[in-house]
């Protein structure tokens, strides 16, 4: 399955690079210690270190914005091809909506999705995710596998939601108490690509540089709402987190709020105008 | 914005959306007025701030 899907990569890769249709291929290669990261591909001489397997977690998207500017302004702006799983795709779909990457630039190759391991295991996400192919793509790979998926209930939020309001405050405080904010969540977010974080910006200096719970807490919270209706559950957060924060349960809540809310899944297409930047006479949400 | 803000364990009173237009003066002192009371009744916020004090005693027993 894996093999399948690598070769095909590569296959692509190796097509597109030579007929000159993309300057760059990103996918995934394994490092000197054995782990998959990142890989950027210029030429047909590198596409066979492109690799997959079932723990190629990272979400490619993150690189997008970098690559599609022409390093000279009058320069065409270049095109790229990025190895998308389902989850990615929705993210790309984001980002399109959002005018940050043009959809002509992106060259989508796409994969059936056999699900995401987390060591050994499959990662809880991917027991609910009933995408296996991805919303769009330009070429496609692997087979799409015949899965069982569990019906999404919310059941973990529902859970935390039961608690008492002091149990739910000492949850989340122990979380955010191992929060060394190093930002990695921030950095392996695609819809996390703001200029100038609110975190670290020092005129006004809205977040604290304080090293204490009610300072991380804050920039976990501000983080989930600029988020809101935007994630698409990739949890790249989750992986890139170094102290195993459930970083993506903040999301989760509020996507199941804007899902109540609007009916609004984000990441479906490019075209739905986002719920949260739309205004409407008739709304009357209760606030 | 409250539900999300009940889930992280912070009091969802101590927050208020509301739309005032311009011309609206006293609408606006009202609204004011009476987050200013809801919060008041409720007092200080403890929540983080209480337990990151608590964490820090315990470290520090711990290094003693």
């Amino acid at each position: 399955m894996s093999q399948d899907i690598q070769e095909g990569i590569q296959v692509r890769a190796r097509e597109l690079l030579n007929l000159g249709e993309v300057g760059c291929v990103i996918g995934y290669e394994r490092s000197s210690k054995g782990r998959v990261r990142p890989a950027f591909v210029y030429g047909e001489a590198n596409v066979d270190r492109l690799v997959w397997d079932q723990t190629c977690h990272h979400n490619l998207m993150v690189y997008l914005r970098d690559h599609v500017q022409p390093s000279r302004r009058k320069d065409a702006p270049p095109r790229l091809a990025v190895v998308a799983k389902p989850c990615d795709v929705r993210a790309l779909n984001v980002l399109i909506q959002e005018d940050q990457v043009g959809r002509e630039q992106v060259f989508v190759i796409g994969l059936a999705c056999p699900g995401m391991l987390n060591g050994d295991v499959q990662q809880e996400r991917c027991h609910r995710c009933k995408e296996r192919v991805p919303v769009f793509y330009d070429a496609l790979v692997g087979m799409p596998p015949e899965v069982d998926v569990e019906d999404d209930a919310w059941e973990d939020v529902v859970k935390l939601e039961d608690m008492t309001p002091a149990d739910r405050l000492a949850f989340w405080a122990r979380e955010f108490d191992r929060c060394i904010r190093c930002y990695a969540c921030r950095q392996a977010c695609p819809g996390c690509y703001c200029f100038e974080c609110l975190a670290e910006q020092v005129d006004p200096s809205w977040v604290s540089i304080a090293h204490r719970v009610p300072e991380k807490a804050f920039f976990h919270v501000m983080r989930a709402y600029h988020l809101a209706g935007r994630c698409v559950e990739c949890q790249a957060c989750d992986q890139a987190c170094p102290m195993h924060i459930p970083l993506s349960f903040l999301n989760r809540k509020i996507a199941k709020e804007v899902e109540a809310l609007f009916g609004y899944v984000p990441g479906g297409n490019a075209d739905t105008p986002p719920p949260l930047a739309t205004f409407r006479k008739d709304e009357d949400l209760p606030l | 914005m409250h539900s999300f803000l009940d889930f992280v364990g912070i009091e969802a009173g101590r927050l208020r959306i509301d739309w005032v237009s311009a011309a609206e003066g006293n609408r606006f002192a009202q609204v004011v007025t009476e987050l200013t009371d809801q919060v008041q009744q409720l007092g200080p916020w403890t929540g983080f701030p209480a337990v990151h004090r608590q964490f820090a005693l315990q470290v520090a027993e711990r290094d003693e």
